[in-house]
């Protein structure tokens, strides 16, 4: 999978979690960002791990921490 | 009070605090990156102990330790207090977890289940320091109304300071009560494999 895709990807259910639309390119973080709590966190991790069919261990889902870090950390699963 | 009150959910479980359990809440309450909108408290073990010992005497007074099932590690603490009349309702507070812990939701679905189906109590609300909006958040998401914001309500650190207050009534329980142990079931069982 490209990186633009998973990018765009991560956008898209960011925007479903913080409320407001998210692009590809736009880069945010849990401290920027007062409606990422910690439920919508998990629920966030529940949607990725389905939409890219991989799986965070618990010590990754809560070091997931901003849009750029979970796209990397995609990408590496999605190329192990 | 003494109570004895343990409830379970999938990965974490509540127990009533222990004075054994005073240094570990001493460290989280003092750890700066948790304790920003929290009351301060002395940083020596034998003033929490001193406390402790106050909780125990005091009526429907509900503090628990969050722990891990499996491993037993204590995660953080949460409790149930200030009930009004005929237990008509409580408030729930005093939350706090180590950094990086996924205990949240549990938590917060435990003290539920406590709070209605054990103590049978008609609602539970929860005072939140407004300047910590990523917990006033977590309420929001959690299903709890709004119902207020109290201003001056909290003296943190020599300010003080307003809380938004979230509320649940017994009887939304069942529905935010099956709504979350679904996703926390699947949050388990993916952990698990």
């Amino acid at each position: 999978m490209k990186r633009s895709e998973i990018k765009n990807g991560v956008a898209e259910l960011l925007s479903i979690t913080v409320g407001r639309p998210i692009t590809g390119n736009e880069s945010i973080t849990r401290e920027s960002e007062p409606t990422w709590d910690s439920l919508k966190h998990v629920q966030l991790i529940l949607m990725l791990e389905e939409r890219f069919g991989v799986q965070f261990s618990e010590e990754e889902m809560a070091g997931l921490r901003d849009s750029d870090e979970i796209a990397r950390a995609i990408e590496k699963k999605s190329e192990a | 009070m003494r109570h004895s009150i343990r409830l379970a959910c999938v990965r974490y479980r509540l127990r009533p605090v222990t004075m054994e359990d005073a240094a570990f809440i001493v460290e989280l309450r003092t750890d700066p990156m948790l304790n920003r909108f929290l009351h301060e408290v002395s940083p020596r073990v034998e003033d929490q102990v001193a406390w402790i010992e106050r909780y125990f005497e005091r009526p429907d007074d509900y503090y628990f330790i969050i722990e891990d099932t499996d491993s037993c590690k204590p995660q953080g603490a949460i409790g149930i207090y200030d009930f009004i009349e005929n237990r008509a309702g409580a408030e729930w507070g005093r939350w706090i977890l180590k950094s990086g812990s996924m205990a949240a939701l549990e938590s917060a679905w435990l003290v539920c289940e406590v709070a209605f189906a054990g103590l049978g109590l008609g609602s539970l609300w929860a005072r939140t320091l407004a300047d910590n909006p990523r917990v006033v958040s977590f309420h929001d998401s959690f299903g709890a109304t709004r119902t207020t914001t109290l201003k001056d309500h909290f003296k943190v650190r020599g300010e003080t300071k307003a809380a938004v207050e979230h509320r649940i009534v017994a009887a939304e329980w069942p529905e935010l009560r099956a709504r979350h142990y679904t996703i926390i079931s699947r949050l388990a069982n993916r952990v698990h494999q």
